[in-house]
């Protein structure tokens, strides 16, 4: 059966990184394009872009070209106050999707919250993880996909993703795909946390110090 | 009959999740940490096993959930935990194990274990986990961030992820704060904003 895995996330949650990482495999039908570009807009590259736009207009898309297809979307899209701001409806896309036969993998990208405050205060002027948040609930049984985890253990985390899909881990681009891990530069050091003396002393605690 | 192993980095959320999984009331697990913020990692019920793997010895139950890092301290000497070990000796007794390795972001995990410890044992413990991925045992990955992120819906996943037993009713006792949240600074700008926000005009704007 032809399976079609769609990656949804909030917005600076490493959409693009997935997807490329995702799209390696020359058996998956994904976002190509994106191989040979460090970063293009979702609406004018990703293939199924205007499917996320319209889900009925899915029912156009030949499926004959693969056995396995990628997709990927944040949620919500765009900046507000640049007039680009849209939230897809997952539920219809899937709804429609799901009518043309093909077996349907949820994939749901996250990244420290913190971070991705900052991220989406910074470039889009707004926190947007509420959208995600409202949609996340209706999402049945999805694959969690870890930003922090790829970056620590890569090909070794790739190989445990069961996706539906095949995922070329193998791929010496993957290397290149995370020579630089964005979270670093968003990190600070401490100096201390009441709870360093707990470790020192070993004595264990009834409450947050 | 289940032995779930979860071990992280120190410092990546060992007692975050073994006060987690420890939860559902069909899971024999870290009573004490359920009952107290922090708990030493050598009064953990496993804890002994770690250095006497062929001392092991399973109580009443079918669900188990052990929890160590690595590496860990034991009666006030730091070792390397002899995870493969005790799997190996579970499974004599008719245990199936499973290891569940905790990833917290790295920058942030190098940070805490120099700032608590002294020196970064995230090599230590990534040389181990080279190991146990290397050895046949079953093992899966799992996310301090994601936990942060996605709750309920994140425990739900890890129940079907590792096959075992998980509620949500208890989850957020003892959390009041991110723990990496003091870890995080605001940036001004970074280069690829631009490019996004170019990306992200109207065509008749660009």
């Amino acid at each position: 059966m032809k399976t079609l895995a769609v990656l949804v996330g909030p917005q600076g949650a490493g959409n693009h990184l997935w997807s490329k990482i995702f799209s390696l495999h020359e058996d998956v039908y994904g976002w190509k394009s994106l191989l040979d570009n460090y970063w293009e807009a979702h609406r004018t590259a990703e293939p199924f872009a205007r499917f996320w736009r319209t889900p009925e207009d899915i029912k156009q898309f030949d499926w004959n070209l693969s056995d396995y297809f990628f997709t990927s979307i944040s949620i919500p899209i765009g900046i507000k106050s640049a007039g680009t701001k849209w939230i897809p409806d997952l539920a219809d896309f899937m709804h429609h999707a799901g009518r043309r036969g093909v077996k349907l993998k949820l994939i749901v990208c996250g990244r420290d919250q913190n971070i991705l405050k900052h991220q989406q205060e910074r470039l889009r002027g707004e926190h947007t993880l509420r959208h995600f948040m409202d949609q996340l609930p209706l999402i049945k049984n999805p694959t969690f996909v870890s930003y922090e985890l790829l970056y620590l253990y890569r090909q070794e985390y790739l190989k445990t993703l069961d996706i539906g899909i095949p995922i070329a881990w193998y791929d010496p681009r993957v290397s290149d795909i995370l020579a630089e891990d964005a979270n670093a530069k968003y990190i600070k050091y401490v100096e201390s946390n009441p709870l360093d003396n707990c470790n020192k002393t070993a004595k264990a605690i009834k409450h947050r110090p | 009959m289940r032995l779930l192993i979860t071990t992280g980095p120190q410092g990546s959320g060992n007692h975050l999740f073994a006060r987690l999984l420890s939860l559902h009331p069909d899971v024999v697990g870290w009573e004490k940490l359920k009952e107290n913020y922090w708990v030493p990692s050598d009064e953990e019920p496993f804890a002994r096993y770690w250095v006497y793997p062929e001392e092991l010895q399973f109580p009443e139950g079918e669900f188990f959930l052990a929890n160590v890092s690595v590496p860990f301290f034991y009666d006030g000497i730091r070792q390397v935990p002899k995870i493969l070990e005790v799997c190996e000796q579970a499974k004599k007794l008719g245990v199936e194990p499973v290891v569940a390795i905790i990833t917290r972001d790295q920058n942030i995990n190098s940070l805490q274990q120099k700032r608590v410890g002294g020196e970064v044992t995230l090599p230590t413990a990534l040389n181990y986990y080279d190991h146990i991925i290397a050895s046949g045992v079953e093992y899966h990955f799992i996310d301090h961030e994601a936990f942060f992120l996605h709750r309920e819906n994140y425990i739900k996943y890890l129940g079907r992820l590792l096959k075992f037993p998980v509620t949500v009713e208890g989850i957020n006792t003892f959390i009041d704060k991110d723990a990496n949240h003091k870890y995080i600074k605001d940036i001004d700008h970074h280069w690829l904003d631009d490019v996004i926000r170019e990306g992200r005009k109207p065509f008749k704007l660009r």
